[in-house]
């Protein structure tokens, strides 16, 4: 880890942002965001937890302009959330990844792409090392409409980086995937994190978050419930664990009455068990169904770019 | 045994009914809430009752003019309004997967579409009601020449266009406040609200006739012996309320009728087309059916225009406006005929729609 | 390095403006709606030239194709052009397919500008292919039939008799009326001028037995003796019967009026009468030094039996000289309906982005038929004069629309086109501006406003 604030510059700025949403009458219905003050800065995986209607997704959306604030400032790289020069450093992936149905994935990248200005050889080029990228190269000429939930949501992936973004937006970016594209998006952020880029993201998959953000916040009603370094959370102080590899039953045992004895209260003993995750993604890989991860070279180039500026 | 089979197959068609009415319930409050439908009805209430008012050429058929607008309007803008309910509550929940969701329950398929053609048919209803309110509403206020002692030229019932007018006004008004004020859904109560207040003003227009006839009679018997109507001698005015021209109904019940098969064929065509295509196919069949004898007359039956006039439905039994010219009348038996033709119709498009729908993956 | 980065920041603009109207274009035609179009149109073009009869002459062929069959076929392409734009922008966000779209650098006009340039590529492909089947027709129908020259259609330069121009007849005629008390009272100016203009237009002048009326004529260019002019007549009576026309025509040039040629005229009113004019009799070889021609007409009519003949200067009376192609002029034609095209793209789009797609495709048609409507509505009352204050509101609405939309439909190509002549470039740039530039612009500013300032998305 240790990637917390790394430039240390701000990348997102709330203060006191609210959103309330009203009726026909401008009556207000719903308050989804009172008061939220938060700071992302560059470098870091933020992820934003909550409970269904805690106001996460309306966050972001205000985040990006879709929608406006009711009340206080967000800010983007200092600059408002509708200025074309924050949005040329976004990379977005909604909730739902609602894309043109009859465009192939390859003409929807290139079209995301043209959007950002790229000349059309860069934007084709960038699009042919994403496929790849998202191991849809051999889907590459059908059209979206006909895909999965999990290919549609690997091109919503990759649609979010055809411009190498500095900031990566990310609404559920895991919802839709196998357990194999799962661990490629967390393994993506963290490479992508470990290159300066800031990454915004939500989940209802705690284990996923807790494995990919250096700090989260926690929302609940639209308020702001807790927020920190995801390892600081999550400790808890005054418990201690040992992990000894290669202790036989008998030796254990004696261990664990010594500890009893010196700590003067009860000592757990076990024998720990792998992940799930960690267990699927070793038979999938011993099958051959895994395969390696490498990201677009687009990318690596602009992580060097970056890393060079940084020095 | 046999009771045990009959009271089986009673409680499993208890169901279907049961279920059947729960769909076309939801189908009607979802597609009265379409703002689209509420502005077809508006538009088709306010065009029937203000073409009298907008009416330049008079030959003394003010009142035909405006009749005839207004069963247009009923056929064109009811055609659209079911193609569109078929279109959403058909096409558009296969495409959300509400369909889907529904079927996973008990629900055959050919309940689900049957109870799709009833909710798009209550809807199609609705508007008709409000639409022959406005049209008899329409024809009473358009201008009639009046030849009396003190009085020769055309005389307008304004009162009758203004209450149906006011009525739609004060539908919208009221479904305003109960939005603000009780949080009703705008759309259910003004469509239903403008329906209602449609066949409220022609009571009202009913009621002020009689009371001015009441009126007129004690006046009249000066010697004015202009039928309905009065004038009051102090005021100076006119106050003309011709009686309303109820021949009008069963050309309206034919047109609904015309609406009904015209709902069958957009449901069975929602199965596989969006609304756009549904709504486009219905328009060359309403064309196709109209100008019917011009385009199959004389064909054989094994051409293809005798074929399509085998397939595609004659409209012109449904629209018989001309009849009603000149005093004329349809009736009642012949209503009765058109409406076991439409019938049939209606089932053949619905068998076609189930059959379609049958295979239809929902995934 | 300024300029550069001006450079720079076109040439993004101008792809981001390209991507959006390839997607609009792609998305038109792999949801078949291009070849559902396509199968409509090529059975318009060649159903109707089959289904209506003309009078069997070359005039009434060509007025089939020209005119029914291009504009059934235009109809169409402006109904599907409208409806199309209404769910551009509005099926995007409905689908949340904007949320993606929408947070990339992307101005709202450069969205506006790339839907509404793909609606006009498409209507440009469309044209072209109905206006080549009709073409193809047409030459097709020449070939067969052998056409002589004049009988194939053309495009010819118009002149008009130099009269004072509308305004300044209906002044005159105000202030004449005002001088004698003849106005009507509680008319303001204003209103009065207008309805002195609309009458002006439509003034029928009377010509009985024995009259004789003389038109000045400014043509284009110079007359030549190796082209014959043609004259265009069209004669009326009181009660639009069908009379004989018997009279004496005589063409001169302004400047040789010693050299005269005559036509003797034994027609019907209500007819267009068309002659040539050879113009060897008047020019000694090459081109006449002036442009100016006088035309002469004289009714010759039996002073106790013929009609009174009427006319409409402004419209009954046309000298017509070679001025192109009938190619160029169609081509013409099918510019200035592809600028109405673009008037209603812009028009759907706006609406598109403010409403759902079937409230903005209501709203749209509501729009279109409210246009149709009011010049018929004018018209009656024109004719009928305004009764009662509902009248009255009506007519205000019908008229706001009718010079809204009378701007757009101000030039008529087909009737150009059928009546061979020739489309001006003028008044082609000037349905552009008006259709393709400033009307566009007015909708865009008013829809980009709409995009930027509306909410794109729902909260959670």
């Amino acid at each position: 880890m240790g990637r917390c604030g790394l430039g240390g510059q701000p990348v997102i700025e709330t203060q006191g942002l609210c959103k309330t949403f009203r009726d026909f009458w401008r009556r207000p219905t719903v308050a989804a965001v009172r008061g939220l003050d938060l700071t992302v800065t560059a470098g870091e995986v933020f992820g934003l937890l909550g409970p269904n209607g805690s106001g996460k997704s309306t966050t972001i959306k205000m985040a990006l302009g879709l929608l406006r604030p009711t009340a206080g400032t967000i800010r983007l790289f200092g600059f408002g959330p509708t200025d074309r020069r924050a949005k040329a450093r976004v990379g977005y992936l909604p909730e739902v990844t609602h894309l043109h149905p009859f465009l192939t994935p390859r003409e929807t990248l290139v079209y995301y792409a043209s959007l950002f200005g790229l000349p059309l050889g860069e934007a084709r080029r960038r699009a042919e090392e994403l496929l790849e990228m998202v191991d849809l190269k051999g889907a590459a000429g059908r059209p979206v409409g006909r895909f999965s939930k999990g290919m549609a949501r690997r091109v919503g992936l990759a649609q979010a980086l055809v411009n190498a973004p500095d900031l990566l937006v990310l609404d559920e970016p895991t919802s839709g995937l196998d357990p194999v594209g799962c661990c490629e998006v967390k393994e993506l952020i963290r490479l992508l994190a470990s290159s300066g880029v800031t990454v915004l993201m939500t989940s209802h998959l705690l284990a996923d978050m807790e494995d990919v953000c250096d700090r989260v916040a926690v929302l609940a009603r639209g308020e702001l419930r807790a927020s920190g370094r995801t390892a600081e959370l999550l400790r808890q102080p005054g418990v201690t664990r040992f992990l000894v590899d290669g202790l036989g039953a008998g030796e254990a045992e004696s261990l664990r009455a010594e500890l009893e004895a010196r700590a003067g209260r009860p000592v757990c003993c076990d024998v720990p068990a792998v992940r799930l995750e960690t267990f699927f993604m070793q038979v999938v890989s011993r099958e051959g169904s895994a395969r390696a991860f490498e990201v677009a070279p687009f990318l690596r180039a602009a992580r060097q770019a970056r890393e060079e500026s940084g020095a | 045994m046999v009771r045990r089979i009959q009271s089986g197959s009673v409680a499993r068609l208890r169901l279907a009914a049961r279920q059947a009415a729960a769909l076309t319930w939801a189908t009607v409050t979802e597609a009265i809430q379409q703002p689209l439908a509420l502005l077809l009805l508006l538009t088709s209430v306010l065009t029937t009752l203000l073409v009298p008012v907008f009416q330049f050429h008079r030959f003394g058929e003010d009142g035909r003019l405006a009749r005839d607008s207004g069963l247009s309007c009923m056929l064109v803008f009811g055609l659209v309004l079911a193609a569109g309910t078929a279109g959403r509550s058909v096409a558009g929940e296969i495409a959300s997967g509400t369909a889907a969701a529904a079927i996973g329950k008990p629900v055959s398929r050919t309940t689900f579409l049957l109870a799709k053609w009833a909710g798009v048919c209550g809807v199609v209803k609705v508007f008709w009601v409000a639409t022959l309110a406005a049209t008899l509403a329409a024809e009473r206020g358009s201008a009639r020449f009046v030849e009396q002692e003190g009085f020769t030229g055309y005389a307008t019932d304004a009162l009758t266009i203004a209450l149906g007018v006011a009525g739609a006004a004060l539908a919208l008004g009221v479904a305003g406040a109960a939005h603000y004020f009780w949080r009703r859904r705008f759309g259910v109560a003004a469509f239903l609200g403008v329906a209602l207040s449609q066949v409220a003003a022609l009571a009202v227009s009913e009621v002020c006739g009689r009371w001015f006839g009441s009126r007129g009679e004690a006046a009249c018997s000066a010697g004015c012996g202009v039928e309905g109507h009065a004038h009051g001698a102090a005021e100076g005015w006119l106050a003309y309320q011709p009686p309303l021209n109820l021949r009008v109904v069963a050309a309206a019940v034919l047109v609904l009728l015309a609406l009904a098969v015209f709902a069958a064929l957009a449901t069975a065509l929602a199965t596989r087309l969006q609304t756009g295509p549904a709504l486009a196919v219905c328009a060359l069949v309403l064309l196709a059916g109209l100008a019917g004898d011009s385009f199959a007359g004389g064909a054989g039956g094994l051409s293809v225009r005798g074929l399509a006039a085998g397939v595609l439905p004659d409209v012109q039994h449904f629209w018989l406006c001309d009849a009603l010219a000149r005093g004329g009348r349809i009736g009642w038996p012949y209503v009765a005929e058109a409406a076991g033709y439409a019938l049939t119709v209606c089932a053949l498009f619905l068998t076609a729609g189930c059959l379609s729908f049958r295979g239809r993956d929902l995934g | 390095m300024s300029a550069s980065r001006a450079r720079d920041a076109v040439a993004e603009s101008v792809r981001r403006c390209c991507g959006v109207a390839a997607v609009a274009l792609r998305a038109a035609v792999r949801t078949r709606m291009v070849a559902a179009l396509l199968v409509l149109l090529a059975a318009c073009v060649t159903g109707l030239p089959r289904v209506l009869k003309g009078d069997g002459t070359p005039s009434g062929e060509l007025d089939i194709l020209l005119r029914y069959t291009l504009g059934f076929s235009f109809g169409l392409l402006c109904l599907a052009t409208l409806w199309a734009a209404c769910a551009l922008f509005a099926v995007e966000i409905a689908s949340q397919r904007m949320h993606l779209a929408a947070v990339k650098p992307v101005r709202a006009a450069e969205f506006w500008l790339g839907k509404w340039l793909a609606l006009l590529a498409l209507g440009a492909a469309l044209l072209t292919a109905v206006y080549g089947g009709v073409y193809a027709q047409v030459r097709v129908r020449a070939w067969r039939a052998g056409w002589s020259a004049e009988q194939r259609p053309a495009g010819r330069r118009v002149a008009r008799p130099l009269l004072p121009s509308i305004a300044e007849e209906a002044r005159e005629t105000y202030a004449l009326m005002r001088q004698r008390g003849e106005l009507p009272p509680g008319l303001g100016p204003g209103a009065a001028l207008r309805v002195l203009a609309e009458q002006a237009e439509e003034r029928y002048e009377v010509l009985n037995p024995g009259d004789e009326v003389v038109w000045k004529f400014r043509l284009a260019r110079p007359p030549r003796a190796d082209e014959p002019l043609l004259v265009r007549l069209r004669f009326d009576t009181e009660y639009s019967t069908r009379e004989q026309v018997a009279g004496l025509c005589r063409l001169w040039l302004a400047d040789r009026p010693e050299r005269v040629a005559e036509v003797a005229l034994a027609d019907f009113t209500l007819n267009e009468i068309v002659f040539a004019v050879d113009m060897r009799a008047l020019v000694n070889g090459g081109a006449a030094a002036g442009r100016d021609v006088r035309l002469a007409f004289r009714h010759q009519g039996d002073p106790a039996r013929a009609s009174a003949l009427m006319m409409r200067f402004r419209k009954d009376v046309a000298v017509l000289t070679p001025g192109g192609s009938f190619e160029a002029n169609l081509a013409r034609s099918a510019l200035a309906q592809l600028g109405v095209l673009a008037l209603l793209a812009a028009l759907g789009l706006t609406l598109s982005v403010c409403f759902s797609p079937p409230v903005a495709a209501f709203c749209a048609t509501v729009l279109l038929v409210l246009a149709l409507v009011s010049g018929t509505v004018v018209g009656a009352v024109r004719e009928t004069g305004e009764e009662g204050a509902w009248m009255r509101v009506g007519l205000r609405i019908a008229r706001l629309v009718h010079d809204v939309a009378g701007q757009a439909t101000r030039e008529e190509p087909l009737e150009s086109l059928t009546r061979g002549e020739l489309i001006e470039g003028r008044a082609l740039l000037a349905v552009w501006l008006w259709n393709g530039a400033l009307a566009p612009v007015v909708l865009a500013v008013f829809g980009c406003g709409v995009l930027r300032r509306r909410e794109l998305a729902a909260g959670d």
